[in-house]
């Protein structure tokens, strides 16, 4: 509808959408939807709100999952060779490539990783989703990032585990190096670093979103700042409500296996 | 004040003169000149010209300028309106401190910038929008933070000496708690500034930040990704300037934490 709509026909696109509700009428409306899961209509292209986002879901999940593996799979070596052989090279190493992590924001890292794999070797796609090939720089763009975090917190939290005891105890009765780092200290060190990846899940999903739009990825990301672009207010909020959503019940989800991990804690509370 | 922190102060006092200074120089960062177009690095222009050929370099040191005024106005804005509400809730305890840790609680469960990002999409791209939209993401940390330092230190001989003799609250909260629980404000600060400009360069990125013809770095590295085959060093720029800038900080950032020994703060 455009500037110089006549009166009438706003008053019945107000009635239409139901904006001539009182405020509190529409909240509540809206409210009674979600638990239907019914997140109402694009007002673009008329489709059910849950829907698009179920259509779009897959790929934010694989590339999710994706990031995290290639984070877990640099930040493990890197944060307890780091610990292990503390003021070494690989701590300096750690330390360098932390820094830089946190700096390089994704959407300078993307099109860094576009234009060295894309344009100039050519081993993988530019962007766009077909097949495993064009996965590998949106995974490594968000996994990085992460990476560059998480070696940090795995190699403080091993420092605190190579102290105790228990380690020396292993030790001395024998058990090969892996065995006591692997068995003994990755075990307990682990438990801080969960808490700690279920927090920055946040900043893996909140970086999705500049990530997809890089990549041409059909995520919920790329939805999302395409329905801001069309003003299609609905879907941006549900958009919103479901990343919200995701990281909530992440973070209650490594809350619970905390205790099962752990079970000092359960005798304690 | 060891060798090795001088060059990211360096960096960054140069990054804060030319920003400072990019009104006065002799730059035309709109200057839109046809026979220019997509010109690659060379003697004359160290960093070449865009797909409008106009001049990158300038449009890089307008771009500082954009990247440091967002991020001194919101981290002021959020560091200032943070630290009173957090104090107060502390200092007040009970219900309003209940209402706060709630009110916290509600904007820590949308992760990062997503929330600036929504914010931005509802209000409208615009960089005043952009502006309201980081200030309202990143008080809660200044909040937080204010808030337990408070605690800690609500009830220490000194505080509880004052009161009794009768001094007003508010000359408590500035006289009594302020200068104690500045230091580790300050840190956070310092990581909130690198967080701002990395977060306007991606509102920018997304179209949400600052309009054409004003130049961002973000919206740069939009503009250049567009061309990358042809002309990378649209992307190179502005991304390296960022980098540049957002390493600095936070290198600073962790020589000040170590300075002051402050271990509570986490970096991130």
């Amino acid at each position: 509808m455009g500037e110089t709509a006549r009166p009438a026909d706003r008053e019945a696109l107000r009635h239409a959408l139901g904006l001539d509700l009182p405020v509190l009428q529409q909240w509540w409306e809206y409210l009674k939807g979600i638990a239907h899961f019914d997140l109402g209509k694009s007002l673009h292209s008329k489709q059910a709100v849950t829907q698009l986002l179920l259509d779009r879901l897959p790929a934010t999940a694989i590339l999710s999952i994706a990031s995290l593996s290639v984070a877990i799979v640099i930040a493990l070596p890197l944060g307890i060779l780091a610990a292990v052989y503390k003021d070494s090279i690989w701590d300096r190493l750690a330390m360098v490539s932390a820094m830089l992590g946190v700096s390089i924001p994704n959407f300078v890292m993307g099109p860094l990783l576009i234009l060295i794999f894309a344009l100039w070797l050519g081993w993988v796609p530019v962007s766009g989703k077909e097949g495993l090939a064009s996965l590998i720089l949106p995974a490594l763009t968000l996994g990085t990032a992460l990476a560059a975090i998480l070696s940090r917190m795995i190699r403080a939290s091993m420092l605190d585990v190579l102290q105790e005891d228990y380690i020396r105890a292993a030790r001395a009765r024998g058990l090969s190096e892996l065995r006591v780092l692997g068995l003994h200290a990755l075990r307990n060190a682990a438990l801080p670093v969960i808490t700690i990846l279920g927090m920055q899940l946040g900043a893996l999903l909140a970086g999705a979103v500049i990530t997809e739009t890089i990549f041409s990825w059909p995520g919920i990301g790329q939805l999302m700042i395409d329905s801001i672009q069309k003003r299609d207010y609905p879907v941006v909020q549900a958009c919103v409500l479901l990343i919200s959503f995701t990281y909530v019940l992440v973070n209650l989800m490594t809350d619970v296996t905390y205790t099962a991990l752990d079970p000092r804690l359960k005798l304690e509370t | 004040m060891s060798k090795i922190y001088s060059i990211p102060l360096l960096i960054l006092v140069t990054w804060s003169v030319l920003a400072l200074l990019g009104p006065i120089l002799p730059l035309h960062p709109d200057q839109i000149s046809l026979d220019k177009i997509l010109l690659t690095p060379n003697w004359g222009q160290w960093f070449g010209h865009d797909d409008l050929g106009r001049s990158i370099s300038a449009r890089l040191i307008m771009g500082a300028r954009t990247s440091l005024s967002v991020a001194i106005v919101v981290v002021s804005i959020s560091l200032i309106i943070g630290t009173f509400i957090g104090m107060m809730g502390a200092w007040l305890g009970g219900f309003w401190d209940k209402t706060l840790v709630m009110v916290v609680d509600l904007f820590i469960a949308f992760p990062g910038i997503l929330l600036a990002i929504a914010l931005a999409g509802l209000l409208g791209p615009g960089i005043m929008n952009a502006v309201i939209a980081l200030s309202i993401v990143s008080w809660v940390g200044f909040a937080r933070l204010a808030r337990v330092q408070t605690l800690s230190i609500k009830n220490r001989d000194h505080v509880c000496a004052a009161y009794a003799l009768g001094t007003p609250s508010f000359i408590i909260a500035l006289k009594h708690i302020l200068p104690l629980i500045m230091a580790p404000l300050i840190i956070e600060a310092t990581f909130a500034f690198a967080g701002v400009v990395i977060a306007e360069a991606g509102l920018s990125f997304l179209g949400l930040g600052i309009q054409p013809p004003s130049a961002s770095w973000g919206s740069m590295i939009r503009d250049g990704t567009r061309y990358m085959l042809v002309a990378p060093h649209m992307v190179l720029a502005p991304g390296f300037a960022i980098l540049s800038l957002v390493l600095c900080i936070n290198l600073l950032g962790d020589y000040l934490r170590d300075k002051m020994d402050i271990r509570e703060i986490s970096k991130v």
